[in-house]
């Protein structure tokens, strides 16, 4: 009686969760107890991949480990566009992780090369440390890491694209589409990358207009739409008639804040030309995807080496899409000197990442 | 001189209008906290049912290209949202808290795994139509009060509204009277005939529809888009308003716009660059919170059976 | 009272008014195991079975077979030592943030500062377990361990404090509390901690001597898991075994009642506040000298919020929050495991957590009085035991 008693409600909540548990699942899945087997699916690996770690002729396989999420517009966006890029190009089979912890990276990067995947991409910095950890247990798997210099491990290398000169032609831009000579920038978390373009930024609007004033605005977060367009009309309040927006998802919102002020705005990154043809000059494009392609690139022609790549404005990872017509002859051409200048050596750029 | 007074006088009219701006959506929030609040119950789902709300709001205007549809839309989910948190909660006596940091995780799993379902994955967000920016005629020409209180979107001045309106139900409603009751002693309550798992319910749903107004505010009306996590704290912020303002709409509003002012005056204290961390700058307006908290609130005694599940038995 | 004997037990069950003091007062070891696997274990596993359900349809809409995405989860976290030993990984700072919770819940008070705790806990570690240098494994470790502890503990006793001091709402003053603590971090990282040589915000790393170790080669164990169980044990005895336990419960239950019983109350909510945090920085700690080895902005995933969850679903026990915390770790790895495999977004985790504690908590409705009044065998009230009635936290 008393067993009853106690067991009732619990005898009624597992009949009711079995109900629609197996309802559910019949469902979902049109398979009913299929689920089962699962638990004892330990030996059953070979079943979806894996197959591959021994023999050459079958496709090589690539992991993606990301940050944040694949819907940023920003950082995690472009690399996972790039994966898909190298996957048409090059036939590799590919999968990724998004929103992958500081803590978790380690079990991910293990997780992909026990997998048999033959590279395997931290997308940050924050990945160096694991990636190089779990390296040294698998000679045999390629590891790579961007925004970071790292390579002294036999298998892990690791690609930037050259924030430095983003930086530099961003201000650039700036500078010289200014009127009242004050540009403001706008950056997300302070991140290498970031603090590289605000930095470089003031250096590229100083060395085309010496005396350009330059304010900026850490966001701390990607998050917070309104707060970084919030802050986007503090810059334009203190003066700043061009804005330089660095701050992934959160560059939308930066640059539709200058439209309604009817200031220019361009966007560190991506195309965003179309969003605001009217205030957007151009955009400086920080081929992010780029690294992802060259990284795969080398993996299949069996060129990988365990060292650092920058790409820049040689490569074409770093450019200017096209100029909107509005935007004066002498603007261009100040632009233009400003790149030559550049790749006579004639300015020293700040590298935060060595 | 007058030059200079001019620019004082200039910046404060931006600093206010955006703390406007940016106290909007907790006023909006907390127009709705304060009833579920005062009928003792816990506001800590809100970030939830926020973030639920800016999603569907702007898959609602998405889908009909409207976004008072997608307001409507938004509204909808967030009852229904809440009408599920309060099944729980009030019929089932489930622990306030627990379900409320449930909703929140709901609320953000849903919308990052399914928005990309929606909308799919680009670089590009979906455009949607945003709330429209409607300045008051004449009203929008006054010097100062123009640019702070009349040249919005309709929603910041619903969200005013709101505030004598549920200054008005709350203490001059018998409706009114009921929710206080319930807050402080449901078993009276129950004695004289209310209706207990009305009223919270009652409440509950209100407290979606705010909150998923406010949400959309941040999607719709701020920016045309959804991003994943949007919401940023904002939920936790309302709630702290509503706490702030002892739990009176009046007291509530005050809160909301003080943390909105708080936030406005951050960045430009940034923007203007003197060399801070920007930490410190950040950190400003909860450090102004806690010193208000501490020293102007003094002691706020919440209602008496907040977070207690009422039966009849 | 005095104990009647197993005869006795079903007559006073017959007798309804009696019912209530006999639960508490007359269970026998044997019911209140019972009664233990009935409320703390068996939730989850049905709760589990319902969150497994609920990713299949979620994962089916994503277009990934569900049957496929689900032997991915099982094998990633059970088919080897490693996937389990994972699971412990990912419970550890949970298991933290969740006894802090609990234990401001033992007094009544509702720690949302966990989070900042943690982050406070993380930087004074690092502090003392990267800056001091030559000091040979344990001593150093353990002192680390106490900056940490000591840290997340101050970070707790400021709300604490304010509560007292001003009658400030811990809730409000809580989350005030966590932002400025991920400000201080973010600012050490980028400011004064930073790295020398490079330019990352990160601060160095943790001397050898303070790195809390792997304790089973092959996998990611790490003697954060010891510090974990004594926390545990500490938990149990300072609240059931101590003067101090017995006056944070009674506190807890009744602070007006305590009060007059001579307890200083204020003086209970400050202390409490400290070892709450305290436990909670041991979180941030733990998974700084254990997995992390460095401090890094943001570096919490928000185990602080989690941890409340965690509480609340331990019903504020040891022992349930051990059992929780390490339900949260299985989700998650096995998550990971299937998103590795099936690109399923990590959204998905929130969504099977969430449908996972709503379970739990609707476990708990009662039907009408109406219904149960037909004295049906199924829809009778079970006897609860009494530290889950006096779990219910407030705001």
């Amino acid at each position: 009686m008393s067993i009853k008693r106690i067991f009732g409600k619990g005898v009624v909540m597992l009949l009711i969760v079995c109900l629609v548990g197996s309802v559910s699942v019949l469902a979902g899945c049109g398979g009913g107890s299929k689920e089962e087997p699962a638990p004892s699916g330990e030996g059953e690996k070979p079943s979806d991949g894996s197959s591959s770690s021994g023999d050459s002729s079958a496709p090589k396989k690539v992991a993606l480990i990301l940050p944040g999420e694949i819907t940023d517009m920003g950082w995690n966006s472009y690399a996972y566009n790039g994966l898909m890029k190298a996957r048409d190009l090059y036939g590799v089979e590919v999968a990724y992780s998004e929103k992958v912890s500081d803590s978790d990276a380690e079990e991910f990067f293990r997780g992909y090369a026990k997998d048999g995947y033959d590279l395997i991409i931290g997308h940050g910095f924050e990945f160096g440390e694991p990636a190089t950890k779990v390296a040294k247990e698998f000679p045999d798997v390629k590891f790579a890491v961007t925004s970071i210099n790292l390579s002294q491990e036999p298998n892990v290398g690791s690609i930037t694209t050259d924030n430095p000169q983003q930086g530099f032609l961003a201000g650039a831009v700036a500078a010289l589409l200014s009127e009242k000579g004050k540009i403001g920038y706008v950056g997300g978390r302070e991140i290498p990358p970031v603090i590289e373009k605000q930095k470089n930024s003031e250096l590229g609007a100083k060395h085309v207009r010496p005396d350009c004033e330059y304010v900026s605005v850490i966001l701390g977060t990607y998050d917070d739409l309104q707060k970084a367009k919030e802050s986007t009309y503090s810059l334009i309040e203190q003066g700043a008639d061009v804005i330089i927006a660095n701050a992934d998802k959160s560059t939308i919102a930066i640059l539709e804040a200058c439209k309604e002020k009817g200031i220019k705005g361009l966007g560190i990154g991506g195309e965003y030309r179309d969003l605001a043809p009217e205030t957007i000059p151009v955009d400086v494009i920080n081929d992010a995807s780029a690294c992802i392609v060259v990284l795969v690139e080398k993996l299949v022609k069996g060129e990988f080496k365990p060292e650092f790549t920058r790409i820049g404005i040689k490569e074409g990872a770093v450019r200017l899409t096209e100029w909107n017509d509005w935007v004066p002859q002498e603007v261009k051409d100040g632009v233009q000197k400003a790149i030559e200048d550049l790749e006579a050596g004639k300015v020293e750029l700040i590298r935060v990442a060595k | 001189m007058g030059q200079e007074l001019f620019a004082i006088i200039d910046g404060a009219t931006n600093l206010l209008s955006a703390a406007v701006r940016m106290g909007a959506p907790l006023l909006l929030a907390s127009a709705g906290l304060v009833f579920t609040a005062r009928a003792g119950m816990s506001n800590l789902g809100t970030e939830g049912v926020m973030l639920m709300g800016a999603f569907s709001g702007v898959v609602g205007a998405y889908l009909t290209g409207s976004p008072w549809l997608g307001a409507l839309l938004a509204i909808c989910i967030g009852v229904i949202f809440e009408l599920i948190v309060a099944f729980l909660v009030v019929t089932a006596r489930a622990n306030q808290v627990i379900v409320a940091m449930a909703t929140n995780l709901l609320a953000l799993g849903l919308t990052s795994s399914y928005g990309r379902v929606i909308f799919g994955v680009s670089t590009r967000p979906p455009r949607v139509p945003p709330y429209p920016l409607f300045k008051i005629p004449f009203l929008a020409d006054i010097p100062v009060l123009g640019p702070v209180l009349f040249s919005h979107n309709a929603l910041v001045y619903l969200a005013f509204f709101l505030v004598p309106v549920t200054h008005f139900i709350l203490y001059r409603t018998s409706l009114g009277l009921k929710v206080r009751v319930v807050g402080e002693h449901p078993r009276a309550a129950d004695s004289v005939g209310v209706n207990v798992y009305l009223v919270k319910y009652l409440c509950c749903l209100t407290r979606g529809a705010m909150a998923a107004l406010a949400g959309s505010y941040l999607s719709l009306g701020a920016l045309n888009m959804f991003t994943e996590n949007m919401v940023a704290g904002r939920g936790y912020m309302a709630v702290s308003a509503v706490i702030f303002g002892k739990w009176t709409p009046v007291g509530s509003a005050l809160g909301a716009l003080l943390f909105g002012a708080g936030d406005a005056l951050q960045m430009r204290l940034q923007a203007m660059g003197w060399g801070l961390p920007y930490q410190f700058v950040q950190a400003l307006p909860y450090v102004i919170t806690l010193v208000i908290l501490t020293g102007l609130v003094g002691k706020a005694v919440q209602p008496a059976a907040t977070g207690e599940a009422y039966s009849k038995e | 009272m005095t104990k009647p004997k197993k005869g006795e037990i079903e007559r006073t069950e017959e007798r309804s008014e009696g019912r209530k003091r006999a639960e508490v007062t007359v269970m026998g070891i044997g019911r209140r195991m019972f009664v233990w696997l009935y409320e703390v274990a068996l939730p989850p596993i049905v709760a589990v079975l319902m969150g497994f359900v609920v990713a299949g349809i979620s994962v089916s809409l994503m277009g990934v077979e569900p049957v496929v995405a689900m032997r991915y989860f099982v094998r990633g976290v059970s088919a080897s030592a490693y996937g389990m030993c994972e699971i412990v990984v990912k419970a550890l700072p949970l298991l933290f943030t969740g006894l802090s919770v609990a234990f401001a819940q033992r007094c009544g008070l509702l720690n949302i500062g966990a989070e900042g705790q943690l982050f406070i806990g993380g930087l004074t570690g690092t502090i003392v377990g990267a800056y001091i240098r030559g000091l040979p494994w344990p001593i150093h470790a353990l002192l680390a361990l106490a900056a940490g502890f000591v840290g997340g503990g101050l970070w707790g006793v400021g709300p604490g404090y304010f509560k007292v001091r001003f009658g400030t709402n811990e809730v409000i003053s809580t989350i005030m509390f966590d932002y400025l603590a991920v400000f201080i971090v973010s600012y050490a990282v980028t400011g004064p901690l930073k790295e020398p040589p490079g330019f990352i915000p990160q601060s160095p790393e943790i001397a050898p001597g303070a790195i809390l170790g792997n304790i089973l080669p092959g996998t990611r164990l790490h003697a954060g898991a010891v510090v974990g169980l004594l926390a545990v044990l500490a938990f149990w005895l300072i609240i059931w075994r101590t003067r101090f336990g017995y006056q944070i419960r009674a506190v807890g239950a009744n602070p007006r009642a305590a009060h007059y019983a001579g307890i200083d109350v204020g003086r209970s909510i400050v202390a409490t506040m400290f070892i709450a945090g305290g436990f909670a920085g041991l979180a941030g700690c733990v998974e700084i000298l254990g997995v992390l080895h460095r401090l890094r902005e943001a570096f919490s995933p928000g185990w602080g919020w989690d941890g409340i969850a965690v509480a609340l679903l331990g019903k504020a026990t040891p022992l349930g929050v051990t059992l929780s915390a390490l339900l949260m770790g299985f989700i998650r790895g096995g998550v990971n495991a299937m998103q590795r495999a099936t690109g399923v977004p990590i959204g998905l985790v929130y969504v099977v957590q969430a449908v996972i504690i709503i379970c739990v908590v609707a476990r708990e409705y009662r039907l009408p009085k109406s219904l149960r009044s037909l004295r049906f065998p199924f829809f009778e009230k079970s006897p609860r035991l009494k530290e889950s009635r006096d779990a219910a936290g407030g705001e």
